[in-house]
Formats: structure tokens, sequence, C-alpha cells
């Protein structure tokens, strides 16, 4: 009896997932939801500071200065104004910012397939009983023995852990590659075409930016003709693309790292996952990568605030 | 392709842009508004056309997590009877001690 109870504790350990695994999978989900929400940051600053510049540079064009206006006078948020919805418009923001809600809604269930706990207190109930047998094993009959031989068997029929792990697999099997490919494709708004090789948000962001000070250094040569408060206005206008210029490149340089290391993570784990690699010490070399990319995101978190 | 074009936009734009010498220079001024257009279409045309592959590829994902969604219910279901013989368990140690 007490050999059957330490063989049936092993196979529950040995079907479900291992301690390593889960870690690696939590770690994994944690990052992912983490690198979501900075990410929908991210977006949202691209969007809203690329507004912000074309209403200064509209209020610098004497020809643009009536659409502005026309907003106003329609009571129109100014976002609302179609010549100030190009090239990054509410419905592309919105429509990205979902994508990335999916990516975050899978990790989240990925984190709570993994970290249930609900079975960690079976298995401890099991060697706690276990425990207790061995003390009256002689003075169980043959019929007792029989019945709580039915239990066991009874609990290690449903083999909780390995659906547990069996899906877990499934999901990251199944939804990991399109993660990786959404990921691939959010790259081009949140990343400058140089490292990304394709144009998205963030190069729409650094292209007005970067019109926005040529247009205010040009105005500043000619300075003379202008009164001390609209030098003034200038120069705040100026320095502010030069501000934005500068966190355009800190944030592409930042996402690009992120998002790398993000896709190799995820690629690795869904190798291992298809292959049924179970090799401890590559296991905790995945984790160790899901650490320090987790530090780094909350180093990049504390820096945003 | 349209990614081309728009770079080779903005180095004429910018070329542009240093010829003007007074921003009440409107014959320039115009060219430029005009680049300015063309420029804000085709990233627009971009951004669009990575939005369509980005719904697409949601699409996908959301349909395998409906069907997972169940999986995950019957899971839950195994997990709760679970509780249940961890309770049975336990009033069986207590019998036993």
């Amino acid at each position: 009896m007490r050999l059957w109870c330490i063989l049936i504790s092993l196979m529950l350990s040995a079907c479900g997932i291992q301690p390593q695994q889960a870690e690696v999978i939590s770690g994994f989900s944690h990052t992912l939801q983490t690198s979501s929400e900075n990410a929908a940051q991210a977006l949202q600053w691209h969007r809203d500071n690329s507004l912000h510049i074309k209403l200064v540079l509209s209020a610098l064009d004497e020809n643009k200065q009536a659409l502005n206006c026309q907003a106003r006078a329609l009571n129109l948020p100014t976002g609302q104004c179609t010549e100030l919805q190009q090239p990054i418009s509410d419905a592309m923001l919105q429509q990205r910012l979902q994508v990335l809600e999916t990516c975050r809604l899978y990790a989240q269930s990925l984190a709570q397939l993994i970290e249930e706990t609900d079975l960690q207190a079976l298995n401890k109930s099991l060697l706690t009983l276990h425990s207790a047998i061995a003390i009256h094993d002689k003075q169980f009959t043959e019929g007792q023995q029989q019945a709580l031989a039915s239990l066991t068997t009874q609990i290690t029929g449903w083999f909780v852990a390995r659906e547990r792990y069996e899906l877990a697999r499934q999901i990251i099997r199944d939804i990991g590659p399109v993660v990786n490919q959404m990921l691939s494709e959010l790259s081009a708004d949140l990343v400058l075409t140089a490292t990304s090789g394709a144009r998205g948000f963030i190069d729409s962001h650094q292209r007005l930016a970067q019109n926005l000070l040529d247009e205010t250094q040009q105005r500043l040569t000619l300075a003379a003709n202008q009164s001390l408060i609209q030098r003034s206005w200038l120069f705040e206008q100026q320095y502010w693309a030069l501000h934005s210029l500068q966190r355009i490149e800190n944030e592409s340089d930042k996402a690009w790292q992120q998002m790398q290391k993000l896709h190799n993570i995820n690629q690795s784990l869904i190798a291992k996952i298809q292959q049924q690699n179970w090799d401890k010490k590559s296991w905790l070399a995945l984790g160790k990568e899901i650490q320090q990319l987790n530090s780094a995101l909350q180093v990049s978190g504390v820096l945003n605030e | 392709m349209n990614k081309d074009i728009i770079g080779e936009l903005i180095a004429v734009r910018r070329k542009l842009a240093a010829l003007l010498n007074s921003p009440r220079h409107s014959t320039v001024r115009k060219t430029l508004n005009a680049l300015d257009d063309e420029i804000e279409k085709l990233e627009t045309a971009l951004n669009e056309q990575r939005g369509a592959t980005l719904t697409a590829l949601q699409q996908a994902a959301e349909n395998a997590c409906k069907k997972l969604d169940k999986a995950l219910a019957d899971l839950k279901k195994g997990l709760d009877i679970a509780v249940q013989v961890n309770k049975a368990l336990a009033i069986l140690t207590d019998a036993l001690a």
C-alpha cells in the first residue's frame, strides 16, 4: 500500500507540469502582460503627441489655420477633424489597442491556468494521507486496501495536472505563433523604420516632430519681425520638437530591445512546448532570460513615471 | 513600395524647406503643403494596410481563445471536484491519525 501511494504521488507530479516549466510559463505571461500595457501607453503617446504637433503646425501655417478654426466652430473635438485624423486616426489607435488587449488576455489566461494552486493542495493532501496510511499500514484489510487504491486511482484518473499541462501546451502552440506575428506587425508602430524595416505610427510622429523643428527654426531666424511673445512661443515649440525627437529615439530603442527579446522568448517557449523538450537546464536558462526582461521592463516603467 | 516613396518625398520636402527663406514665400509654401498632404495620404494608407493585417491576426487569436475558453471551463470543473476530493482526503487523514 505504501509503495502504491508513493507511486501515485510520483505519477501525479510526473504527468503534470514541472515546477521550472510552470515558473517559466508564469513569468512569460506576466512579462507579456506588462509589455502589452507598456506598448499601449507608448502608442497612445505617439498618437497624442502627433496630434498636438499637428495642431501647432497648423497654427504656424496661415493656410491651415482655417481648418483648425472650422473644427472649433463646429464644436468638434480636434481629433475628429478629418485632416487631423491623418496619418494616425483614432480608429487605427483603437484597433492597435485591441490587438494589445488580445495579447494581454492570452497572457492572463495562461497565468491563471498555470498559477491555479488547488492541485498543489491536492498533492499535499495525498502526501499527508500517505504518512497517515504508513502508520496504520499493517492494520488494513485487503478490502480496505482496495478501497483506498480505488480512491487514489480515481484521483490519478483525472490526471488534472496533466490536463492542465496539455491545455497550456495547446494554448501556447495555437496562439503563441499568432501573438508573435502580432508583435512583429506592432513593432512597425513602435520602432523606427531603420530597425523595424516598416513605416508605422512612430515614423509619422518623428516626421511631424522634425517638421515642427524645421518650421520653428526657420521662423526664429526671422525673429526680428516678431514680438517677444511670439518668439517665446516659438522657442517653446522648438524645445517641444527637440524633446519629442529625443524621446521618440529613446522609445524606439527601448521598444526594439523589448520586442526582440519577447519575440525570442515566445519562440523558444513554442519550440520547447512543441518538441515536448524537458531539459531542466534549458528551461532554467529561459527562466533567467524572462527574469532579465522583467527587470528591464520594471526599470523602463520607473523611468516613464 | 509606399515606404520608399515616402522616404523620397520627405527628402524632397527637406530640400524645399531649406529653400524657403520666408514663411510668406507662397509658391514654395504651397508646394510644401501639397507634399505634406501627399506624404500623409501615403502614411495613412500604410497604417490602414497594416491595420487590416493586424485585424486578421487578432481574429485568428480570438477564435483560438474561444475554443480554449471552453476547455479551461471544463478544467475548472475538474479542479472543483479536486477541491472536494481534497476535503474528503483531509477527513480521511484525520480519521486515520
